[in-house]
């Protein structure tokens, strides 16, 4: 790890004007990629915004319609909520299939957004809910959020600040775990408001988080695992690397998106 | 005077041999009080880092650590100029095997930092000692390393092709070792001769090693010694092997060794890092540590396995074998490691031979050497593999042939009525009953139950296999293994043994063996083991044989104490020394009731109270040495059940039966931890583990986010028994079981995998059996079937 | 060729080569974005203060911000129980209590930390007894070289405490961040079933 300056805003402001003084400066939240990623030497950070004494940026709270989750509230709290669980309950367990225990314990929602890791599992949920995040300055469609491998839409100086996810009539989570890394190879979560049909890919897309549009067409004819089957995903756009080929991971897709509408129907 | 003897009784029948006794260590690891080579701090200590080739191959044309000296808290750098200038020796192979025309193996030196070519990526050139771990980082990373990259290659069937880039000057093919063992002529005539001959082309993917403890070391030179802390398999080999190459008297270097956390055949070596530091901290005068990162780890620990051999089984009509043949190519590396060439030449041939009466065995491996971390010995060295490749075989030739595996084997077993049996391959079996723990285990693991088991599997969407592995290991001959025994002042008794522990558990199997031999109570026991400066002999642990070692040294060493005790007790008892019997921790003089426990007589010779004579010994203190014992054949037979989901390639072991002989047991509990440990690690071997590099010779699986580690739900539900035959070998009866799960697990677990896929059209799958292997191969049996 | 050693360059990131992970494609910045205009900035060496409950004791220390909860506990603090096996939070062997939950202590930085901290040697109880999860860890033989224990039996007790040891399949798969090389995991298992009826019972 390359020394950095290290501050403890109190508040969202502070955090945000301490983020735009510090050019290439990162939030500092769970750090349970960022530290890794420093710890290699591969990002080095001049400075790091320690968002662990800003007051009110963690809970989970049903709003109306919607199911909205603090910044740093962590992956174990959103894991065990009984909110979620009753709400959206393919989150509350996407959640809990998050890394191992120790992870969950520390690491955040708003971190996991905010880095877009190509692997993490969050923005799945993000993309397949519909979610909207919401920042010091703005509200960010997920659709319009993730922009890339680890990139996303926020602005220098702009901090998540919760993430509000509509509740949806159904939805799950399946996961094909990498065998070494234990992120997920291919993750779909799929959900269905309505006639509103997503199925959001993680782990497989060589630009990160998408959505599955020729499987969403199927289930609109029918929200079952049959009507995936003959679909085919095209490996086109998908990683290959020494776990799975992108034709292997076009294949995965289909077999753990049947497993999400299997799992979503018995909620 | 007189303690009743039911006590000793009852106490053996407690901590005697075959107890299954928890371990004496273990309430000081479960504190955290471990004391593991990095727990161990010095003042004034400075720190070193390495700096690594980022090449895998290239012409050093300079290496400048100038940018390094100007940084914070840095204290020297060091190149391979300056170890050259202080005159070392080269890091060596210290078991060379013959070439095919029984000329020597071409074995090339070895600096311990590279100076005129860097051969693998993580080669260390140069290394900074600094105030702080941190400073030494910063500053490696500033120095500047002049390499004109050359071509690399990193397949030994890639280094064997003409004009492939030549590792060494000296062996321009790359060719350290070609190996040849067998009568050629015979094999080929019974291969002639066969009603069905079975080819395989079998993969031992390499690994790496991974024990959960970085390879660490702090240095000293103290009172004109080499001092240095570190974890290895054995300090009194270690110390010599060191003295060798820093051209010291093996007086003037001391090795410790504390707790070691995990090793698997690894940390046997003596690595170039610790020739920099002893170097450093003699010139600096400061203690100097050094511990490896992990990323590092992946690329200057030794790896393990790495073969791909062609294997072939004759067989008659009856399904008799004739003959074995097993060719192909293993990778060194680029340096030789101690033992390079041994895994997969000498043990493949040995161990191959396995439970049967197989006639003739050939073995021919070109050794080559590549861009590649070097190879050395990994849990089993060579007897998992020579096993392997022969179960695999069998199974394919069952298959091929219509007839049962079970049947297979029975066959062709050796019986227990034809011991002495004599093998083609130099080895002569003592003992064992290999049929019945084939017949045992097939009924534990309830083989006539499968095709229901199978068929609820199907109903499940998954494919569901068995596989047999009936393995025969050739242990490493137990040899100059020191059993020191020493009545301590304080009423304790200390075994002192140059085998160690690195998460076996010796202290309580020894102390256990002692206490049977000698009565002198379990909880006063203690170990020596890591201190090379309080041992006269030591074989240290490799090759499954510590219990077998340290054990028959502690056993005669035992009688020594006793033959000296009847002198002594002759003359605390006033009888004559011809009169005094030796019974259950008793010196009695025979035919009475008097007489004096072994540990009453030192209490004696200790407080001075007793009298005796210029001849007499005057103490009890024993320094033996166990000069040689053959090696034993540890066997057993296993069974995995795997199932198989055709849609994801995901395989699971689903259970696991183990029936083993491994001669006497001494601790039943830590005999099942040990199988557990080598199971699991022969199923990293055959479900995950692989070790991959690119064209560049960059290591791709260089962290665990990319190297698969067996973890808490890869296991299977295990069922383990013991069915012994005693070894006549050596005095315990032991066999040693350290490295057999490995053996067992590779064939179980592979046959059982090709037992699944058969059904579906795959032939012969490879190691490792990962999800994308499965189904890639799942698919290309479906696209054959099809066309 | 010559060039700087520095990971930052492409040759050493291939060095480490990591695919598919995080870290891989993560960005990499410019290194002489990092001492830039030291009079308008905090002095990134400066020692920042750390506050930290450890096993019941406070513990005060001026720390490189750098500083790991795991380095600052082992280095700093003389409580060399938690280990350090691979540093980037893919072994468990550094596991230590954090408020209660378990937490890799190499993944924490430990001017992060505010709430106590339980390390493998404040589990005992106060006049030294073994907790009942480090009794059946001897009991059941669970472990071999030792080195990953700690992490285990923190993460085996916090295990328990989530109600995540209902069955072996559930215990297996709440302790499948803690690598044990020795695979001692079927001992573990029985293990944390033993001590699982003695801390509920």
């Amino acid at each position: 790890m390359y020394a950095f300056s290290y501050h403890q805003p109190k508040t969202v402001r502070q955090a945000a004007s301490l983020l735009a003084k510090n050019e290439d400066g990162k939030i500092l939240a769970g750090g349970q990629t960022l530290l890794p990623t420093m710890k290699q030497r591969l990002a080095a950070p001049p400075a790091l915004i320690d968002l662990g004494k800003v007051e009110g940026l963690s809970g989970i709270e049903l709003k109306g319609r919607s199911l909205v989750i603090g910044a740093t509230t962590k992956h174990v709290q959103v894991a065990t909520s009984e909110i979620v669980k009753q709400a959206i309950p393919g989150l509350a367990e996407m959640a809990g299939m998050i890394g191992d225990p120790a992870v969950r314990n520390r690491g955040t929602i708003g971190g996991s957004v905010a880095n877009n890791d190509p692997a993490a599992d969050y923005p799945a949920a993000c993309l397949a809910l519909g979610a909207t995040i919401i920042t010091n300055t703005r509200k960010i469609p997920a659709e319009q959020f993730f922009t890339g491998l680890f990139e996303t839409a926020l602005e220098p100086g702009e901090v998540i600040v919760k993430i509000s996810f509509p509740i949806v009539s159904k939805a799950a989570y399946a996961k094909f775990r990498n065998p070494a890394s234990r992120y997920a190879m291919v993750g779909v979560f799929v959900a269905k408001r309505g006639s509103d049909i997503r199925v959001a890919v993680t782990g497989a897309g060589s630009n990160g988080v998408f959505r599955a549009t020729a499987l969403e067409e199927a289930l609109k004819k029918r929200f079952s695992p049959k009507s995936l089957e003959g679909v085919s995903v095209s490996a086109d756009g998908l990683n290959g690397d020494i776990h799975a080929s992108p034709e292997y991971r076009a294949h995965l897709i289909g077999v753990m998106a049947k497993r999400a509408v299997t799992a979503a129907i018995g909620k | 005077m007189n303690k009743p003897t039911d006590q000793t009784d009852l106490s053996l029948m407690k901590f005697g041999i075959g107890q299954p006794v928890s371990r004496n260590e273990d309430p000081i690891l479960v504190r955290g009080e471990g004391r593991y080579t990095d727990d161990v701090n010095f003042d004034g200590q400075l720190y070193a880092v390495f700096v690594r080739s980022p090449y895998a191959h290239g012409v050093i044309n300079g290496v400048d650590v100038a940018p390094a000296l100007e940084m914070p808290g840095v204290v020297a750098a060091y190149t391979g100029a300056d170890l050259v200038a202080a005159g070392y020796d080269t890091l060596k192979c210290v078991m060379p095997q013959k070439q095919r025309d029984g000329s020597a193996m071409i074995m090339p030196a070895r600096p311990a930092l590279a100076v005129d070519k860097v051969r693998f990526v993580g080669d260390p050139v140069a290394f900074v000692v600094a105030e702080t771990a941190a400073q030494a980082r910063d500053a490696a990373e500033a120095v500047a390393l002049d390499i004109d990259p050359l071509p690399a290659v990193t397949t030994p069937e890639e280094a064997d092709q003409p004009g492939a880039a030549a590792v060494y000057d000296e062996a321009p093919d790359n060719c350290a070792l070609d190996y040849h063992f067998g009568e050629t002529e015979k094999v080929d005539a019974a291969f002639a001769a066969a009603a069905h001959v079975t080819r395989l082309e079998i993969a031992n993917n390499r690994v790496v090693v991974n024990p959960l403890e970085p390879r660490s070391a702090v240095a000293r030179f103290e009172g004109g010694r080499y001092v240095l802390n570190v974890p290895t398999q054995g300090v009194f080999g270690f110390r010599n092997s060191l003295a060798g190459v820093l051209k010291a008297d093996t007086k003037q270097v001391h090795v410790i060794t504390g707790n070691v956390g995990g090793s698997f055949g690894m940390k046997a070596s003596v690595f170039p890092e610790y020739i920099g530091l002893l170097h450093a901290a003699k010139a600096l005068g400061k203690p100097v540590k050094w511990t490896d990162q992990r990323s590092e780890s992946f690329v200057s620990d030794h790896h393990g396995r790495d073969q791909n051999v062609t294997a072939e089984l004759a067989l008659d009509a009856k399904g008799k074998f004739l003959a074995v043949r097993i060719s192909g190519h293993s990778n060194m590396g680029a340096y030789l490691s101690p033992v390079a060439p041994l895994m997969s030449t000498l043990n493949i041939h040995k161990n191959g031979i396995g439970t049967y009466t197989t006639p003739l065995i050939q073995v021919d491996t070109r050794c080559m050497f590549t861009n590649t971390v070097p190879i050395s010995a990994y849990r089993g060295a060579g007897r998992p593999e020579g096993n392997y490749f022969m179960e695999r075989l069998i199974d394919e030739a069952a298959r091929e042939m219509g007839i049962d595996p079970v049947s297979l084997r029975k066959r062709n077993q050796i019986k227990p009525s034809q011991m002495p049996y004599k093998t083609p391959t130099d080895t002569v079996y003592d003992s064992g009953d290999f049929t019945a723990l084939l017949e045992r285990a097939v009924e534990a693991a309830d083989w006539k139950g499968f095709a229901q088991r199978k068929r609820e599997s199907r109903k499940k969407g998954l494919l569901r296999g068995r596989g047999i592995g009936c393995y025969l290991e050739v242990t490493a001959p137990p040899m100059n293994e020191m059993g020191g025994i020493r009545f301590d002042a304080d009423g304790g008794v200390t075994i002192i043994t140059g085998t160690l522990d690195y998460g076996q558990g010796h202290w309580t199997p020894f102390a256990q063996v002692l206490t049977t031999k000698l009565g002198v109570p379990f909880d006063k026991i203690r170990l020596i083991q890591g201190d090379s400066d309080k041992l006269i002999a030591g074989g240290g642990t490799g090759g499954s044989k510590s219990i077998m070692a340290s054990g028959a040294a502690i056993s005669e060493a035992a009688e020594k104490v006793i033959e000296k005790g009847k002198v002594i007790a002759s003359y605390a008892l006033e009888a004559g020394v011809e009169d005094i019997e030796f019974a259950a921790g008793r010196f009695i003089i025979a035919g009475t009731d008097r007489g004096i426990g072994v540990m009453e007589l030192a209490a004696k010779l200790r407080e001075g109270g007793l009298r005796l004579p210029e001849d007499a010994p005057k103490s009890l203190d024993v320094d033996h040495v166990h000069r040689l014992s053959p090696s034993a054949y540890p066997n057993g037979c296993h069974i995995a059940e795997v199932e198989i989901d055709p849609d994801t390639g995901v395989t699971k072991v689903v259970s696991y039966v183990m029936v083993n002989d491994f001669g006497t047991v001494v601790n039943p509990l830590l005999v099942e931890g040990q199988l557990h440990g080598g199971v699991m690690q022969g199923i990293g071997q055959a479900l995950m583990e692989f070790t991959e590099y690119d064209s560049d010779g960059q290591l791709v699986t260089g962290s665990f986010m990319d190297y698969a580690m067996p973890r808490a739900d890869d296991t299977p539900a295990f069922s383990f028994e013991s069915r012994p035959t005693p070894a006549k070998t050596n005095p315990l009866g032991a066999k040693g079981c350290g490295e057999a799960g490995c053996a067992g697990a590779l064939p179980s677990v592979m046959n059982a995998i090709n037992d699944a896929l058969a059904e579906v059209g795959v032939k012969h799958m490879n190691m490792p059996a990962t999800p994308r292997r499965v189904w890639e191969a799942i698919q290309a049996a479906k696209a054959s079937a099809a066309a | 060729m010559t060039h700087s050693n520095d990971p930052r360059g492409a040759s050493r990131r291939d060095f480490f080569k990591i695919s598919a992970s995080a870290a891989a494609v993560a960005p990499v910045v410019a290194s002489t974005a990092l001492h830039a205009q030291p009079e308008q900035k905090p002095d990134p060496f400066a020692p920042v203060e750390v506050d930290l409950v450890v096993n019941g004791q406070r513990r005060r220390m001026a720390l490189d911000a750098r500083t790991t909860l795991l380095d600052a506990l082992r280095r700093h603090a003389g409580l060399t129980g938690a280990k350090k096996g691979c540093d980037h939070g893919q072994c468990g062997a550094c596991t230590v209590h954090v408020g209660g939950k378990r937490t890799l202590s190499c993944l924490t930085l430990a001017v992060m930390v505010r709430e106590p901290v339980t390390t493998i040697e404040g589990l005992a109880a106060t006049d030294g007894a073994l907790h009942p999860m480090q009794q059946a860890f001897i009991d059941h033989d669970a472990f071999q070289c030792g080195y990953c224990t700690p992490g285990q039996i923190m993460s085996a007790v916090a295990c328990v405490k989530e109600g995540h040891a209902g069955s072996a399949d559930e215990i297996r798969e709440y302790m499948s961040g803690n690598l044990c090389r020795c695979a001692a995991y079927p001992h573990i298992v029985t293990a944390i079933q033993q001590a699982k009826t003695q801390m509920e019972g």
